[in-house]
């Protein structure tokens, strides 16, 4: 008896129509099989079949309609690269501008980010981020003075900077209604100590000075 | 359509639904599939419903057919197999040995004919189900051993080793038939 290899090679032969002896009793076995006398289809049963099915793939042969250049451009790949390369090129360009001054041309783009930030910036952060910008536009105001050249007149510019300068000479503006009390009580003494000191200067200035009459005449006359 | 590279052109077409290559490839494989269906389902109706089915199950996947190893004989046989596998399952059919033996022959057949079929038929109910799967692919749908060896997810030396002994077994039962 042929082994399995042979007989791989023995039934590849058989298949392709190879008339083989019949020595090998497995390969007899396996014509036996191969040659079955089984009932081929009717030919108009096969040819129903064949025209269903050949009906089908006419309907699928209906052209697809190619999208459009422009959109295949855009399309997969391409839209996250380039989405991507905005992305990046945007927050490196907003961090370029971060610390750049109003004779800038990133000036505007700084001012963007900021209005952004202080926009989406929780409630009980505004008031830090508004003292922070009003920091940042004073220092912009003294690189201008340094360099002589006018700053910008722009509103939104000049109004943190008012309330950074209202807030520096007016500390308790921003403060609760106690520490105000507080605060206004300390300048009431501090004025009070103030005009005491004075009136006390200004008694010891009067004893030193001579009457108005005597100015200008000799004692000892 | 016997040269691979003729076979992979004309599928190539038939991806582009060109219907003289697919109307091709019906005549180059429908009777072989449709023996195949026939000698496992045991009845003509069924046979040609599967074999129908199977080639536009076929349709419905062939632009996405790649040659990725398996070549398309063994991916047409493999969408024929898991639709007669689907058959059994839904008429609760356990395998082989329990489906109904309606005659395969007619009656202008010659009873020696009729008697060699049922007696082959007969002797493949000793054979476990891969020796049997094994068996038919090879010699009734006509593949490889390696195209048989992807069809059943096997590996080509088991496909080997699997017809040797189920060669072995089916003439063991046909010499006791005939003896008896």
């Amino acid at each position: 008896m042929l082994d399995a290899n042979e007989l791989d090679k023995k039934l590849d032969l058989l298949i392709e129509g190879e008339s083989l002896d019949d020595g090998d009793s497995a390969l007899s076995t396996a014509k036996a099989i191969a040659e079955l006398p089984l009932l081929d289809i009717e030919g108009n049963r096969r040819d129903t079949i064949k025209n269903k099915f050949l009906a089908q793939a006419a309907k699928k042969q209906t052209p697809r309609i190619k999208p459009a250049r422009s959109w295949r451009i855009l399309s997969g790949r391409r839209i996250a690269a380039a989405a991507l390369a905005v992305f990046m090129s945007s927050g490196a360009t907003v961090y370029a501008a971060s610390g750049s001054m109003p004779d800038s041309t990133l000036y505007p783009i700084k001012r963007a980010a900021e209005d952004t930030a202080l926009f989406v910036a929780p409630d009980g952060l505004k008031s830090t981020m508004k003292t922070k910008l009003a920091r940042e536009r004073k220092k912009e105001i003294r690189y201008m003075l340094a360099k002589e050249k006018p700053t910008e007149t722009r509103s939104d510019i000049q109004k943190p900077v008012r309330d950074a300068l209202d807030t520096g000479r007016n500390p308790g503006k921003h403060e609760t209604p106690k520490k105000k009390t507080e605060h206004r009580n300390q300048i009431r003494q501090r004025d009070k100590k103030d005009n005491q000191g004075k009136n006390n200067k200004n008694i010891l200035r009067n004893k030193d000075r001579k009457p108005a009459k005597n100015r200008g005449q000799n004692p000892n006359l | 359509m016997k040269k691979n590279q003729e076979l992979r052109e004309i599928i190539k077409r038939a991806q582009e639904h060109d219907i003289e290559a697919l109307s091709a490839i019906y005549e180059h494989f429908f009777d072989r599939i449709y023996r195949y269906i026939l000698i496992r389902v045991r009845s003509k109706e069924t046979a040609e419903d599967i074999a129908g089915q199977t080639f536009l199950n076929m349709l419905e996947r062939l632009a996405g057919f790649k040659w990725r190893g398996a070549g398309f004989k063994s991916w047409l046989f493999r969408i024929a197999h898991n639709l007669v596998v689907d058959w059994f399952r839904e008429k609760k059919v356990t395998g082989f040995e329990a489906a109904t033996f309606r005659t395969v022959g007619s009656a202008e057949d010659s009873a020696l004919a009729n008697q060699t079929v049922n007696e082959v038929l007969s002797a493949l109910t000793s054979l476990n189900d891969n020796q049997r799967h094994v068996i038919l692919l090879r010699l009734i749908g006509g593949l490889s051993c390696r195209e048989t060896a992807q069809t059943l997810a096997l590996s080509e030396a088991n496909v080997r080793t699997l017809q040797h002994r189920a060669l072995a077994i089916v003439r063991k039962e046909l010499k006791v038939t005939t003896n008896a």
